[in-house]
């Protein structure tokens, strides 16, 4: 799934919850955390959980939560820009890590995988 | 964000920019040396990548209706998030939507407010937040758009850094910043084995002896060789930042006369962490080779290099294998943006702030260049946001913490000074959740003990004239001990972890009470209790005055009779006995006095 089609699907399937001002707060944030997005590209984890955590924020407005075993992952602390909205999507089990201590952010999602990150955050908006 | 190809490779270092000169007290092109730590604003800790214009105009409003700005705050400083992702026409350009007025225009009405202006960049090829306008190859014209926008402070991060593996740059840069495995040399002709017949000096090199099956024989072969030498990475919090930082291997070459010689290096590259493929090679202090050598198929797979000629004198010669370019490239890269700013405004007084988070170890060499080094990642990762004041840590098992960065600048005091510049342990926190009123009281002290740049991370439109953040971010005694005109960090005079050597001693276990004593201008000093801990210590700690005085004599302290004002009370008592005492501490709690001797009343 290409980071494009990703955040397309995330739109539509919040579209009950967007409005024009939110929509733009949004895409502020993707603007701002991911700012040389190449629509095309494939996936990669990082760009999946920051995307989750915009919508979760900005759209959802649904507050943080403590970090928790997210903490332990040690390659989310190389960047300062997304470590919390890495850490955010995970303690809420919305992306899940590669292993217990390294998130991998570069990793390409398969399609499947890109699905199963739709349908938790879909079920935890479910639950609200 | 995978980094941008590009076929970069480190310059040529001067010596002057070597790591034979770190110790040698001298800067590069002119740096103005002297200043006091900045106090101002930054953006990043109170809004990440989401500040704007109309906000930095309202901070710059609060800091003067608060008073802040007759306090010492000046400066106010755009961190990452305030320019487009990419240059046009090969120039830095000001974010439309977020700074619509420009840059010039913000920095007027800063200036006019009698403030300073700050922004920030990077020494790689993309600032961390992922925009392509660091200044790794532009800094002539970045220099020139900083000083035509009036810039008097400039923060400069490490990210995508191409000559080493920085935070979002290749892994394989580190072939630039380690030497290959080292299996022996040849000394015209003569065979010295490496892990035998060398000498391992400094830290961190490592001599390694494997038993491993040759390729190709298929036998069982003893491999035994030199490794890691380098510069260990600073960004953790695992090692301490006291001695040596790298490690050399050294061999003792007697000659019977001045001579030409050539000598043959066995080794094994790679491109990861601890093996690399970039060779130094000195005799004493003269280098004779700094470049890469060929790669070989592997790192078990050695092959001897083509001969360097070398020059041997009469006597012992020591023939230095070595790899210090992790410190050289990046001081080289944060001195080319120096360069072009002395060179196209020789009078600029540009405050220069290093933010490559302890990496290369900068204690030792940023003084050269820069006013303040930085010497962790991050003091936090969840920064806040127009209507969330962000998170803070007292403390965290990574850097991410009051604690972590204070463990680790408190026994720096030895790398700090107006000669010199200071240690960065990140902006404060203050203001941001997590952090309770007496954690917020006492990293506002640790901070200006430690002469750190106070920077505010926080949303002013929070604080009232008045109220207790108010209180404690625009306390005056305390804001005199960092801004005291002698310029001395602290020491730790005590630890109660570490009996011998409290100041350099490095401690992360923070179920602890130190002491840290600073002299100051006018024979007064300053001194402060802390408890670290999250639990009450009533185990009672007194200092007398004579302990203090002989600790600085040197500063024109002398045995006097001291007042001590209580920079949180304001009480002012005299000193029972010439002895200090504090018999309890909560949990969390400072308790700082500014000594004052009785005939300066």
């Amino acid at each position: 799934m290409t980071t494009s089609d990703f955040l397309d699907r995330l739109m539509h399937d919040a579209s009950a919850y967007l409005t024009g001002k939110k929509d733009a707060a949004f895409g502020r944030y993707i603007e701002d955390h991911i700012p040389c997005l190449d629509p095309d590209s494939l996936l990669n984890r990082k760009e999946a959980a920051i995307a989750v955590y915009g919508m979760l924020r900005e759209v959802m407005e649904i507050d943080d939560i403590e970090w928790g075993d997210a903490a332990l992952l040690k390659d989310i602390y190389e960047c300062k820009v997304c470590a919390n909205a890495i850490a955010q999507v995970c303690a809420r089990g919305i992306v899940i890590p590669k292993s217990k201590t390294i998130f991998g952010m570069d990793d390409i999602l398969s399609d499947i995988e890109a699905e199963q990150v739709i349908m938790r955050l879909s079920d935890l908006v479910g639950k609200r | 964000m995978p980094e941008k190809k590009k076929t970069l490779t480190p310059d040529r270092i001067s010596r002057d920019a070597s790591y034979d000169s770190f110790d040698d007290g001298k800067v590069l092109f002119g740096k103005k040396k002297g200043h006091l730590p900045a106090m101002g604003w930054n953006s990043w800790n109170a809004f990440g990548s989401g500040n704007n214009e109309k906000l930095t105009r309202t901070m710059a409003d609060l800091i003067c209706e608060l008073g802040l700005k007759d306090l010492g705050y000046e400066f106010v400083v755009l961190d990452d998030g305030c320019y487009k992702p990419e240059r046009v026409d090969g120039r830095l350009a000001n974010e439309n939507v977020k700074f619509p007025s420009g840059f010039s225009k913000l920095s007027d009405y800063i200036h006019k407010k009698g403030l300073k202006f700050g922004m920030y960049n990077d020494i790689g090829t993309n600032l961390c937040a992922g925009a392509a306008v660091g200044t790794c190859g532009h800094e002539r014209e970045d220099a020139e758009s900083y000083l035509g926008w009036g810039v008097d402070f400039l923060k400069v991060d490490n990210c995508y850094y191409p000559f080493d593996n920085a935070t979002f740059s290749l892994y394989e840069n580190a072939r630039f910043t380690f030497a290959p495995n080292i299996r022996s040399i040849k000394v015209d002709g003569k065979k010295l084995i490496a892990a035998k017949d060398g000498l391992l000096t400094g830290k961190g090199a490592k001599r390694v002896n494997v038993s491993r099956k040759d390729k190709k024989t298929g036998k069982k072969i003893n491999d035994r060789h030199v490794t890691r030498i380098g510069t260990f990475d600073g960004t953790g919090c695992r090692y301490s930042p006291v001695g040596e930082m790298s490690g050399e291997l050294v061999f003792e070459v007697k000659s019977s006369a001045d001579r030409n010689a050539a000598i043959e290096i066995e080794y094994a590259t790679g491109r990861r962490e601890h093996v690399g493929e970039w060779l130094q090679l000195a005799v004493g202090n003269e280098m004779f080779y700094d470049d890469l050598l060929p790669a070989t198929s592997s790192e078990n797979d050695y092959v001897f290099s083509d001969p360097i000629k070398i020059k041997l004198k009469k006597g012992i010669n020591r023939i230095r294998i070595m790899n210090h370019r992790r410190q050289e490239n990046t001081l080289n890269s944060y001195a080319r943006l120096l360069k072009w700013l002395n060179k196209l405004a020789p009078d600029n007084d540009i405050i220069y702030s290093a933010c490559e988070w302890g990496k290369t170890q900068p204690q030792n060499w940023a003084y050269k260049v820069c006013d303040s080094w930085r010497i962790l990642n991050d003091i936090t990762f969840r920064v806040g946001s127009d209507g969330d004041p962000g998170y803070g840590s007292w403390e965290s098992d990574y850097t991410c913490s009051v604690t972590s960065q204070y463990n680790k600048a408190v026994i720096m005091d030895s790398f700090a000074g107006l000669d010199k510049g200071w240690n960065d342990p990140d902006m404060l926190m203050i203001g941001m959740k997590g952090l309770n009123l007496t954690q917020n009281k006492t990293h506002m002290a640790m901070w200006c003990m430690m002469n750190a740049p106070l920077m505010l991370g926080l949303d002013l439109r929070r604080v009232k004239k008045g109220d207790a953040l108010h209180k404690i971010i625009a306390n005056k005694d305390l804001i005199s001990i960092d801004q005291d005109p002698l310029g001395v960090q602290a020491k730790r005079i005590y630890c109660s972890l570490a009996a011998s050597k409290p100041d350099r001693t490095y401690v992360r276990d923070i179920d602890r009470v130190d002491i840290l004593a600073k002299p100051m201008t006018d024979g007064k000093a300053a001194i402060s209790f802390i408890n670290v801990s999250s639990t009450d210590k009533k185990d009672g700690w007194k200092i007398s005055i004579k302990d203090i005085v002989r600790i600085f004599k040197k500063y024109g302290l002398t045995p006097d009779e001291f007042e001590i004002s209580d920079v949180w009370s304001g009480k002012v008592r005299k000193i029972k006995n010439g002895v200090i005492e504090v018999n309890s501490l909560k949990a969390y709690e400072n308790k700082t006095y500014i000594l004052t001797p009785v005939k300066n009343r």
